[in-house]
């Protein structure tokens, strides 16, 4: 089944289509959620039920278009800030960074340079608050308080960057 | 809401508050461009987090996720709750439904004959298929098809329920009644039945077939 098919039958609800996907993007998924919550047993419940809702009301997949890769990445990650965020209102907040060095590898060597490359050609101003969503899981309020610029400059810059990095990745991807 | 424009990045980042991502949803659901370019936000992001740590989950959760799909939904479960409540407490509101389909019945046997149905008949039950998914509707039906209980959920609008006959005919059997959040009709055909379609202000909005036994 190529990913177009997985994407189809995965929007059908197919029995196997779940269990494709899983075994395709699960390490990926797994690795979105362990990235914000720093735990295991959270990462695996965020894994799971999200994975889960989506399959049970797949209609929210059609108008995507995009890839389901993606798109699952996107969920499961926004479903793991989501719970990150409820987290730390309701507790103290742990050092996570401390945990977060420990030494692993990528989960892929080949975009980790990709990555590296692209992310290093951004200005700063704009690095910054693709930095702050990203790994500090911040809302657009709150990089513009933090950076101290309006709201709006904000979405712009994240914006900016998201569509050089989607150029750089597409530029080399092309050159391979 | 106009178009999500720069969101689209925010929303694939995480860098919205759940309000905001529920607009985006709710947008992109209607707006091509809006989803294409949603789509080419969440590619970067997911080469963001391949080209982070890699993690590797525990073998258990492939099973416990795919027994998540074997589990009965929530909705199978309202259901199951419902012909629960059908059996034991829900005499009331059929008795006066039942009524209203049996007029010939001779009085002082109406409620006998109410707990007869319940108790001895034998009965099938069967979702109407997915143009009802806005409005899930379920019917429970004699095995012969002689008569028809069919519960809505949250219904909306006049909805209409129609059978349809050995000719081929769809004939009306009746109109949902409300019943608190949820609506209900019980009819008994005049000529056995082997489908049914709920119709709202005229437009089907759901089918189901019986399996009847002739
Ligand atoms: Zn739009």
């Amino acid at each position: 089944m190529n990913d177009e098919a997985l994407a189809a039958a995965f929007a059908q609800r197919r029995p196997e289509a779940l269990a494709v996907a899983y075994d395709r993007y699960a390490k990926l998924l797994y690795s979105a959620a362990y990235a914000v919550l720093q735990n295991s047993a959270d990462a695996e419940d965020c894994v799971h039920d999200s994975l889960l809702s989506l399959w049970k009301k797949t209609r929210a997949f059609m108008p995507w278009r995009g890839n389901l890769r993606s798109f699952l990445v996107v969920c499961v990650r926004n479903a793991a800030i989501s719970k990150k965020r409820a987290q730390v209102r309701h507790s103290r907040i742990e050092d996570v960074r401390a945990l977060a060095a420990e030494e692993r590898e990528p989960f892929d060597p080949f975009e980790h340079e990709r990555l590296a490359r692209a992310l290093a050609l951004l200005p700063a101003e704009q690095r910054d608050p693709l930095r702050l969503a990203y790994d500090e899981h911040l809302t657009q309020t709150q990089i513009a308080q933090q950076l101290s610029i309006p709201l709006g400059t904000v979405k712009s810059r994240i914006s900016l960057a998201m569509k050089k990095l989607r150029d750089a990745l597409e530029v080399h991807h092309e050159s391979h | 809401m106009n178009h999500i424009d720069e969101l689209a990045e925010s929303y694939a980042l995480g860098a919205l508050d759940d309000d905001a991502r529920h607009d985006v949803e709710q947008h992109v659901a209607r707006c091509a461009t809006c989803a294409t370019r949603l789509s080419d936000a969440a590619d970067v992001v997911a080469s963001l987090v391949a080209a982070g740590p890699g993690a590797t989950p525990a073998a258990t959760l492939r099973e416990r996720l795919l027994a998540g799909t074997r589990r009965p939904e929530r909705l199978e479960r309202i259901w199951g709750g419902l012909a629960a409540a059908f059996v034991l407490g829900m005499l009331v509101p059929l008795v006066s439904l039942f009524w209203i389909g049996n007029r010939d019945l001779r009085a002082d046997h109406r409620s006998d004959v109410v707990l007869a149905t319940l108790v001895n008949s034998h009965f099938n039950h069967v979702q109407f298929n997915e143009p009802a998914a806005e409005m899930p509707a379920k019917a429970l039906y004699g095995r012969h098809g002689e008569w028809v209980y069919v519960i809505v959920l949250h219904p909306h609008g006049t909805l209409v329920v129609e059978g349809r006959s050995p000719d081929g005919v769809f004939r009306p059997l009746g109109s949902v009644v409300p019943q608190g959040r949820n609506g209900t009709m019980f009819a008994e055909p005049t000529e056995p039945v082997d489908a049914l379609r709920l119709l709202s202000d005229g437009t089907v909005v759901g089918t189901a077939k019986l399996v009847t036994h002739r």
